[in-house]
């Protein structure tokens, strides 16, 4: 026990000495229980961040419907209470900015949030009113964060998002893409401009951008938000079919979802991973991958190589 | 040019089925007693749909044109448009199809009874079925009460409806008043059968 315990812990500090830019967070709850997790440095400012986030696609759209708005609130009230911070949505995700809104002032957790969203419209003269509705929806004073949606109208998009950051209205400007798509597009944006973040889909299926996309990340020093991690579910419907290899207890996953989860956030490149749930229990079970050892190169082949196999 | 073969449908459906099926739970609710104005239009409908007077005629398609103005402003533009920001256009398809509907009712001789055996079968099935089958099917799957959805309240039924009743009609009209449903039923079908399988 004690000898496991010890290689785990050896593991963990090996990792996180070899993963630039990562800190072991210790942090105090009511109870005085003293709480460890992982956060990344955002490499254009050094800021911490926790390495699990909370996306909002799909599961925070939830229309007007009050009962599933306080479902939607009661999973951020966890995910903060978990250590969470950054949270990301997009006006093209419904209903989920006005949720998001509704639940940041149903648990009053203002000064927690990191405030990820993005611009989504194909004028770019419109885009400062969008992201002023969003900010509106939010109810935020301003975005921690401010991306150009899967490279629409960017150029535009990113002299606005430039100009806000300037002028002290925004932090951190970035650009996203998902499924896989337009990634020379967007190699040659992440050579050519000054970014803070990219978001893009990455996972242990769908691994293109560990080729090309997030060594350019490293070297140009961008933050990586992963988004995808399960593929929309499939990854774990899939994998559900299987027993969880025994050697996972090793980066202590007691689940799928945290081998998953564990595989994204231990690639040097990758500052936050932000799957997207509407229950509390899949919320705490995703943030737990945020704690405890995370696997060196070595066991990172050995998963993708075992659930390859599968 | 290729990326937009790497899409489908899943990637444009960014809400879950017990998101969607919620609207007309609340739809419903906020439009309840309208859904007694509803019955009342599908049963005169029924008894009626096979009549010839013009006046018969032009009061059909009257409460057709409404219930596609109900549906477009209602479900579309006031609920629909929080799930998918797309609904917009719904709701301008719907408007038009609104539109549309009162050609007939100020024009009855542009459409009339078709006597025709097949189709006036199969446009009396489709009727029948989107008023009386539809909303228990629904509760067969699993759908609450007061989430079932009503021809003249919600899309679907009231436009199998109008496509029912289009098949039981005859004139050139026919041409310009069934794309609007028929690619609604499409659009329809893609997203239940996406909340379903996703």
């Amino acid at each position: 026990m004690t000898d496991t315990h010890n290689t785990s812990r050896r593991r963990f500090i090996r990792n996180i000495a070899l993963a630039g830019g990562a800190a072991l967070t210790w942090s105090l709850s009511g109870s005085a229980k003293t709480d460890v997790f992982l956060k990344k440095a955002v490499p254009s400012s050094g800021e911490l961040l926790p390495v699990i986030g909370l996306g909002s696609s799909r599961t925070f759209n939830v229309g007007h419907d009050k009962q599933s708005m306080d479902k939607c609130a009661s999973v951020m009230q966890h995910f903060f209470e978990q250590g969470g911070v950054l949270v990301d949505s997009s006006p093209m995700y419904g209903s989920s900015q006005p949720v998001i809104g509704y639940g940041l002032n149903k648990i009053k957790q203002y000064d927690k949030v990191f405030a990820a969203d993005k611009v989504w419209i194909s004028d770019a003269d419109d885009g400062p009113e969008q992201i002023e509705q969003s900010r509106q929806y939010w109810g935020v004073k301003k975005f921690d964060l401010m991306q150009v949606h899967n490279l629409v109208a960017w150029r535009m998009h990113l002299q606005t998002l430039q100009n806000m950051k300037q002028a002290g209205n925004l932090r951190y400007l970035g650009i996203t893409t998902s499924h896989g798509r337009r990634h020379q597009e967007l190699e040659r944006i992440m050579q050519q401009h000054a970014l803070d973040f990219v978001q893009l889909t990455y996972n242990i299926e769908d691994r293109e951008v560990e080729a090309r996309l997030l060594p350019i990340a490293r070297e140009r020093g961008i933050a990586i938000i992963v988004n995808r991690p399960f593929q929309r579910g499939d990854l774990i419907e899939k994998l559900a079919r299987y027993p969880l290899p025994k050697w996972a207890s090793e980066i202590e996953c007691k689940t799928w979802a945290q081998f998953l989860l564990k595989y994204i956030v231990s690639h040097p490149a990758v500052t936050v991973a932000i799957p997207a749930t509407t229950r509390v229990d899949h919320l705490v079970e995703n943030m737990q991958a945020m704690r405890g050892p995370m696997p060196d190169a070595e066991l990172r082949k050995r998963m993708s190589d075992h659930v390859e196999a599968l | 040019m290729t990326e937009w073969l790497s899409y489908r449908p899943e990637d444009f459906i960014l809400f879950s089925a017990d998101a969607y099926y919620a609207l007309f739970k609340n739809l419903n609710q906020e439009l309840w007693p309208a859904h007694i104005v509803a019955i009342a239009g599908s049963i005169f409908i029924v008894a009626m749909f096979t009549c010839a007077k013009p006046g018969i005629r032009r009061t059909i398609y009257l409460f057709l044109a409404a219930a596609w103005f109900v549906c477009g402003w209602y479900f579309h533009q006031q609920y629909y448009q929080t799930l998918n920001v797309g609904a917009v256009y719904f709701y301008y398809a719907f408007a038009l199809q609104s539109a549309l509907l009162l050609i007939p009712v100020f024009y009855p001789a542009s459409l009339s009874p078709n006597y025709s055996s097949l189709r006036n079968l199969t446009g009396m099935v489709l009727i029948y079925i989107a008023l009386f089958a539809y909303p228990f099917i629904l509760l067969l799957f699993g759908r609450p009460i007061f989430g079932v959805e009503l021809a003249g309240i919600a899309p679907d039924p009231t436009v199998l409806v109008t496509i029912g009743l289009l098949l039981v009609s005859k004139g050139k009209l026919l041409w310009v008043l069934l794309p609007v449903p028929v690619l609604w039923i499409l659009m329809s079908s893609t997203t239940q059968w996406v909340l379903l399988t996703s």
